[in-house]
């Protein structure tokens, strides 16, 4: 009878037993002869005719000679060539805005330069968080980093020099056909580093207007904030809860200081001054959050929560007549039949401004840059040259909106018939200045965003939250030893 | 038969001395991969956010410049109005989600189990939909839902007359608004652990109840109450911590608006962390959370081993 029971070294020397027989006749069936069978087979039979005329002979002695001649079936031999002769192929991985696969012109990148491109989708917070990081530590994980304008600052120490890599090749940086405004938002501090970053998406932020509400007003666009304010009494007063005045966005940080920074600067003043000292708390902040207020009172309900997509959509489904925290993409969506009701009705300008002060409209330009950790710098920078010439961005333009950064194209009349609020990008763009250029921009932005949505949501009063934002700010710069 | 035990043992020691020694270690070579990818992935990222949390971290190409400040970074949190603000919404948010929670899961537990089998079935698999939901994708559809002007719960209330809600868009419902959404989603969880608390419980003081003439209610507050003990004291561990931790519900649909109105003390870490790049203060945060947290989870722990 065997026995019912085993010991633990039993088993674990059974164990062992088992998984060196096994582990040996895997060993040994892997060190046996191989046979290799192939088959062939006929795909057809080659026939040779030879015909032979005899020279000079009359006519009625011509003489035919057909001789058939069998040739040996050959066995056909498939070559597979896997790479082209010449530039090998290279992947690269990249992350933020770089193009849309579906428009298949990561493909065409790839069969005009050999080059593959990853494209790593992420969200816009996880984008900066995962460039942070990466670039940062001399990560290896991009090869190409797009990246939002207000990201420069922190962003260029961590990237490679631009002008060398396009001088490797042979082309010229700055490029001639680019905005300069914008071409110099890749450089930071100015002239420190060298240009680090080549611009690709021309977002500029505008102020829209319902063009059809303007004319029932009987008033020409409005060119100050208080005509915005004065005409949106007008347009809620008479029209709500069908159509209002303005519309802002009041989620706390990034989408509340979007809304607010025109309205600060058209009051004359920034932020934050040249020195980082913050400035909310001063006569025309003070201003500026009271038109806030104003503006907001004048707008559809529930603005208190809303982002970047849901203004977009009170424009275009005709419940808000004025913003001035438009972009490309969202106007796209009121010149599309499908989904907007104010087709044909929307204009864009620069941003308003009291008088005195300077319009100015926010950039929200997307550079590529070369992370100094990626190990193909070389590729990558061909890439870019390649992702931002003028036929690409064009291309760019229908697929996904993203306003081009040339001059040829800003003028090209296939573009300007296909979208015609690209004139107004272009006006605006003239005025466009970017968001204030440091490194501790995000810390402010989150700051001074968070008291302006608790102004807009009635949280805080308009002086209580212009005392605490500058407090705020003032702290948190010291503490990165921003003032020494 | 004491001198059968003593020889048993020494035939047993006998055995241990005779056993080779890789075979007396082999069970530390088994443990020894999950070890070191625990050591990696959570031990190794414990001790560098306590480390940082006494100290100014700055981001420098290729490293990570850690200097040591005492307990700046702790002392500073007492008086960090927002941090103070996100403490006593996420003490509110906890108390509130938790017990509501519990109560939901209870009742629904309770009912399905007077429920036929096959009805069972099927409410138990449409109850637990929202379990499997994401939390992000959860919060963009209700986002949607909310909206004031072109939300459907809004157009709702207008069919039977009533004026919309600002739901999200009002410091006062705000937070009221996205406790619900926990509600309805997490009540789910509670009620499967519930449920199978009530199934496995004895029926004997069920009859004997009913020997005695107990009403229907009775017999739920005096008998399935205090026998579902251990399972409520499981329920509260687990959602407490996991409520605590709330963040990604209020990111997706608020950012903590508006103003800070639904800002949680894991949302105010995050926006240290990744907005003001302060790795120090972020790491601190995180350590009186974790410890607060610690002391929570052993409270509730104690309580399961004594009942």
């Amino acid at each position: 009878m065997l026995p019912r029971s085993m010991t633990r070294r039993q088993m674990l020397r059974a164990g062992g037993g088992v998984a060196l027989g096994v582990g040996g006749a895997a060993i040994l069936a892997a060190c046996g002869e191989t046979q290799v069978v192939t088959q062939e087979k006929i795909v057809t039979q080659q026939v040779e005719k030879i015909v032979q005329v005899e020279k000079e002979v009359p006519v009625e002695k011509v003489v035919q000679k057909i001789v058939t001649k069998e040739v040996p079936v050959e066995r056909i031999v498939t070559v597979v060539i896997e790479q082209p002769i010449g530039k090998p192929r290279v992947r690269l991985r990249g992350t933020g805005p770089l193009g849309t696969p579906e428009t298949g012109i990561f493909d065409k990148l790839l069969s005009e330069t050999q080059i593959e491109l990853d494209h790593v989708e992420q969200p816009y917070a996880a984008t900066y968080q995962s460039l942070l990081i990466n670039l940062s530590q001399g990560g290896s994980a991009y090869d190409i980093a797009s990246m939002d304008d207000p990201w420069m600052p922190q962003f260029t120490e961590f990237l490679a020099d631009i002008t060398p890599l396009y001088q490797g090749f042979g082309w010229v940086w700055p490029d001639p056909d680019m905005i300069p405004a914008i071409v110099d938002l890749g450089d930071w501090p100015p002239g420190k580093y060298g240009p680090r970053a080549v611009p690709n998406i021309g977002n500029i932020q505008s102020f829209a207007y319902r063009t059809d509400v303007m004319e029932d007003l009987g008033v020409e666009p409005p060119v100050t904030w208080d005509d915005v304010a004065e005409y949106s009494a007008k347009i809620t007063g008479d029209m709500a809860p069908d159509l209002y005045g303005y519309t802002i966005r009041g989620q706390p940080g990034n989408p509340a200081m979007t809304s607010f920074l025109p309205i600060m600067r058209g009051f004359g003043r920034d932020v934050i001054d040249g020195d980082l000292n913050p400035q909310v708390n001063t006569e025309e902040g003070l201003a500026a959050l009271d038109m806030v207020v104003t503006l907001k009172n004048l707008a559809p309900p529930g603005v208190e929560n809303i982002g970047h997509h849901e203004l977009g959509k009170l424009i275009y489904t005709g419940l808000a007549a004025m913003s001035g925290d438009v972009w490309p993409d969202q106007l796209l969506k009121m010149y599309t039949p499908d989904l907007s009701k104010v087709v044909g009705k929307i204009d864009v300008l620069p941003e308003p401004a009291q008088p005195g002060a300077d319009h100015a409209n926010m950039t929200g330009v997307w550079l590529f840059g070369v992370p100094q950790g990626s190990e193909n710098h070389e590729a990558a920078a061909e890439a870019i040259h390649w992702l931002t010439q003028a036929e690409n961005q064009k291309e760019n333009m229908y697929a996904n909106n993203w306003p081009p950064v040339r001059f040829s194209l800003m003028d090209d009349p296939g573009l300007l018939a296909d979208f015609p609020f690209l004139a107004g990008i272009k006006n605006a763009a003239s005025v466009a200045v970017p968001r204030p250029r440091t490194e501790h921009y995000s810390i402010v932005e989150e700051i001074v965003g968070r008291h302006v949505s608790a102004v807009i949501a009635e949280q805080e009063s308009v002086g209580d939250a212009a005392r605490l934002a500058d407090e705020e700010v003032r702290v948190a710069l010291e503490e990165k030893g921003a003032y020494s | 038969m004491l001198n059968v035990l003593r020889r048993r043992r020494g035939d047993d020691i006998q055995a241990i001395a005779k056993t080779p020694w890789w075979e007396l270690h082999l069970k530390y070579f088994f443990i020894a991969p999950s070890l070191a990818l625990l050591a990696v992935m959570a031990v190794f990222p414990a001790i560098m956010s306590w480390r940082m949390a006494f100290s100014r971290v700055t981001f420098k190409l290729g490293e990570l410049e850690i200097e040591p400040i005492g307990f700046s970074n702790f002392t500073k949190a007492f008086s960090d109005n927002l941090i103070i603000g996100s403490t006593v919404r996420t003490a509110v948010w906890v108390l509130v989600v938790v017990s509501a929670e519990i109560v939901v899961g209870l009742i629904i537990a309770f009912l399905m189990s007077k429920l036929h089998s096959r009805a069972r079935m099927v409410f138990t698999a449409a109850l637990i939909i929202p379990l499997v939901l994401p939390p992000v994708s959860v919060g963009a559809g209700w986002l949607v839902m909310m909206d004031v002007n072109f939300g459907v719960l809004n157009y709702l209330l207008s069919l039977v007359g009533i004026e919309p809600l600002l739901w999200l868009a009002d410091d006062r419902t705000a937070l009221p608004s996205i406790m619900l959404i926990d509600i309805w989603q997490s009540s789910m969880f509670v009620f499967i652990l519930m449920y199978a608390g009530i199934l496995s419980l004895p029926q004997d003081p069920y009859e004997a109840a009913a020997i005695d003439g107990a009403s229907p209610w009775q017999i739920f507050r005096d008998v399935t109450i205090p026998l579902l003990r251990p399972t409520f004291v499981v329920v509260l561990l687990l959602r407490t911590l996991d409520a605590a931790r709330i963040a990604d519900r209020m990111l997706a649909m608020t950012r903590g608006g508006p103003g800070s109105s639904t800002e949680t003390v894991t949302l105010s870490i995050y926006k240290y962390a990744f907005i003001h790049f302060n790795f120090g203060y972020a790491s601190a945060l995180s350590v009186m959370f974790q410890v607060v947290l610690i002391i929570l989870a052993t409270f509730y722990i104690r309580r399961i081993l004594r009942t």
